[in-house]
């Protein structure tokens, strides 16, 4: 069992993806918004995670930026964005070792993916 | 222009005029020269001729005198003596015959019987009467001339009496003389021949002498008369060839001095005419029309002199016009005053090569400080003239915006697009995956499914509307509303969200709400849109409040929320086509800038429109006032 921050402020998406890595076996913290995350990520340590580009407050490029800088480079996570520009966020998050998909994405899959990336051990 | 063409064409026209004068005195020399040339050999010829002629003549005579007079002393002679002497003169008589030239010489008797003959076998023989003498015979010399024998010497039968001593008949001398001596009249002919030969020789030479010198002038006649009509603009094609001699290079010359003239003529017409156009630049209707231009003009010259620049110009690169009239001597380099005029001016260099040749180019040129976007274009004025332009500055600052306004939307509504529909392939895939039998979750995911739908629907609704509206083709339906009904329906629609965002979401409908005429699925947009954007920019804990009234005649509709309200300045700025509100609050939220631009262009399609009341922070009241149309009897609700 792994624990799994999800970044999301569209409310039926954050909860479907609570629902399926909580149905794998995972305990899962949800926020809103990339400062949310942030606070989160600031007082509990975590596995993986996933994270949307366009959120309020701060975005998940912005949330990546400071994980990488502050708090972890190792740390998996994965970045789903329902954005045209997929070069342009590409861009921005080079270097911070995020795995970026599109959105629509399918929900299947993205638990293959938090299973593969949880099963490698990187350290701390 | 005009008057310039006008002047040279009348300054060539003299100097044809010249040119033909001098032609004109040179011709009558030369033809009168030629004619009496010829007039005079031609008469030297004849004259010659007729001398000729007359000489021979003479000479002939003269001869023919000496001869009959020698044949009048030989019959003398013969009278002297006795018939039988006469007739032993034989040899004496073929003397003179061969001597004089007579082919025949014979002495007759009064019988006609020859006495005596040049010829011996004629003697003793009777002669016939010739018809040449027929009649009575006449006591001195008869002559008749026959003509030219063979050899074309003249020939004079001749019959003269003698008395013969002892002999009472008359006796005669005949003969026929030869008077030419033989060859002198055929040696004359060709002397003559010789001298007309020589006198056409004599003119051929003078007329190839003459022509060789007139042959310049002649080539300038023909081209006078060939490029008359387009003289003023091929001056530089009446030129002869040098190798015609002096006169065809005394000509070019004369072509060099008017070219040159014209040249000069050229010259201080444009000028002048230069001059008038910029003092009319300077105050006159050119510049009037100018300015009113949106661009701004250089016309640049020499590689930097502004020539000319109007009223936007100045404006723009900013720096003060100077009133007198060197002003128009301003180099590029003079453009200090501004931060944007020295960009400007920078860019235009850039589009000039080393030499200062410009090269037609277009560049765009931002003013960051304004916001603001230029396009600058270099424009060649003339061919051949690589260090002359007309530099074109156009504030394109509307089309950027639009543009990236459009490119924004673009992005925005895929944003929106995918948003609904990861929700819909997400939870279609999670009923599908038989991962998830609890019957509260099945449920759940078939009310989000519908619901996403029927937001992608509106979205696409939007989509579409805005098409419509940019292509002015928006068709509305004639349906009959029921105003209640549109309203409840419109607040359940979002009442999910509203429980989401823990927002109150409060309904007050007036109790006499009948029906009205319109189309009910894009009222149902703008009610969406107005609930929706209320939604969206109210914090969690706000409240949204619709109300609804209704009137015989109007229909009033008002969504009030407590969200972060609307600048005085965005308030007009959000019913335009993609623009949101300039609000980083509001930029946080995804949004595609058309929802307000469709509600408001559909509320006027149906005779209404929508006004905003906001103030910042303070949240916003948007209302929807709409004509009611054949509304039917409103229904009252009691309790």
């Amino acid at each position: 069992m792994a624990k799994i921050l999800i970044a999301e402020d569209d409310a039926h998406m954050l909860r479907i993806l609570s629902m399926w890595l909580a149905r794998n076996g995972h305990e899962v913290l949800e926020t809103r918004d990339g400062q949310a995350a942030q606070d989160v990520l600031s007082k509990v340590d975590v596995d993986l995670i996933v994270s949307d580009v366009n959120m309020p407050r701060m975005s998940g490029i912005e949330l990546v930026q400071w994980l990488r800088s502050k708090k972890s480079k190792t740390l998996p996570v994965i970045m789903l964005s329902s954005r045209c520009d997929q070069d342009a966020i590409a861009g921005q998050i080079r270097g911070c070792n995020v795995n970026l998909h599109p959105k629509p994405f399918s929900p299947s899959r993205l638990m293959v993916e938090v299973e593969q990336l949880l099963s490698v051990d990187v350290p701390a | 222009m005009r008057k310039l063409t006008g002047q040279v064409i009348d300054d060539v026209q003299n100097f044809v005029e010249r040119i033909r004068g001098f032609w004109v005195r040179e011709e009558v020399p030369r033809w009168m020269g030629f004619c009496l040339l010829a007039l005079f050999a031609i008469s030297l010829a004849l004259t010659a001729w007729t001398a000729l002629l007359q000489a021979n003549k003479e000479s002939s005579r003269q001869l023919a005198r000496v001869q009959y007079r020698a044949l009048e002393c030989m019959g003398g002679r013969l009278g002297s003596l006795a018939e039988a002497d006469i007739s032993e003169q034989g040899s004496a008589i073929r003397d003179i015959s061969s001597h004089l030239g007579c082919s025949e010489l014979r002495v007759i008797d009064g019988q006609r019987k020859v006495v005596v003959s040049a010829r011996p076998e004629e003697v003793g023989t009777t002669r016939p009467t010739d018809p040449n003498f027929a009649g009575q015979a006449s006591e001195w010399m008869e002559v008749v001339p026959l003509g030219l024998d063979a050899e074309g010497r003249s020939r004079s039968l001749f019959r003269f009496p003698i008395s013969v001593r002892g002999q009472t008949a008359i006796h005669f001398v005949e003969g026929v003389l030869t008077s030419s001596p033989e060859g002198s009249l055929w040696t004359n002919q060709t002397a003559t021949m010789w001298v007309m030969a020589g006198a056409i020789a004599v003119f051929l030479g003078l007329y190839r002498l003459m022509r060789k010198h007139y042959r310049g002038m002649a080539c300038i006649a023909d081209h006078l008369e060939a490029k008359s009509d387009a003289l003023s603009e091929q001056i530089e094609s009446l030129r002869v060839a040098d190798s015609l001699g002096a006169l065809a290079q005394t000509w070019n010359t004369l072509i060099d001095l008017v070219v040159e003239l014209q040249d000069k003529t050229q010259r201080s017409t444009a000028s002048a005419e230069l001059k008038e156009a910029l003092q009319r630049s300077s105050g006159g209707e050119l510049a009037e029309v100018l300015n009113a231009l949106p661009d701004a003009l250089i016309h640049v010259t020499d590689g930097s002199v502004l020539r000319y620049f109007n009223s936007k110009a100045v404006h723009l690169l900013g720096w003060n016009r100077p009133k007198d009239e060197d002003s128009t001597r301003v180099s590029l380099d003079d453009i200090e005053a501004g931060r944007l005029g020295r960009k400007f001016v920078d860019a235009i260099r850039e589009l000039q090569g080393p030499d200062g040749s410009f090269r037609s180019a277009v560049k765009n040129v931002e003013d960051e400080e304004h916001g603001s976007t230029y396009r600058l274009r270099v424009l060649s004025v003339r061919r051949g003239r690589a260090d002359e332009c007309l530099v074109v500055m156009t504030d394109i600052s509307q089309q950027v915006r639009a543009d990236r306004s459009r490119e924004e939307f673009v992005s925005q509504v895929t944003h929106e697009l995918r948003t609904p529909l990861t929700n819909i392939r997400a939870y279609a895939e999670t009923l599908s995956s038989g991962m998830f039998d609890d019957p509260k979750v099945v449920t759940d995911c078939y009310n989000v499914i519908t619901k996403e739908t029927r937001r992608l629907s509106r979205l696409i609704e939007d989509i579409l509307s805005i098409s419509q509206i940019e292509a002015g083709s928006m068709q509305l339906l004639e349906d009959v509303v029921d105003v209640r009904a549109l309203v409840s329906e419109a607040v359940r629609d979002v009442r999910g969200l509203a429980d989401e965002k823990k927002i109150d979401l409060q309904m007050d409908l007036s109790a006499k709400l009948g029906t009205t005429q319109g189309d009910r699925d894009k009222l149902a947009v703008v009610l969406n849109n107005l609930l929706g954007n209320a939604l969206k920019y109210t914090p969690s804990g706000g409240s949204v409040h619709l109300g609804c009234k209704m009137s015989e005649t109007e229909m009033l509709i008002t969504v009030k929320d407590t969200g972060l309200g609307i600048s005085a300045e965005d308030q007009t700025r959000i019913f335009e086509k993609f623009q949101r509100a300039d609000d980083p609050d509001v930029q946080l939220e995804t949004g595609t800038g058309i929802g307000l631009t469709t509600a408001r262009e559909i509320a006027r399609r149906h005779g209404g429109d929508i006004e905003v009341m906001s103030e910042k922070g303070q949240g916003a009241t948007f209302v929807m006032r709409m004509p009611v149309k054949n509304a039917a009897p409103a229904v009252v609700l009691h309790g």
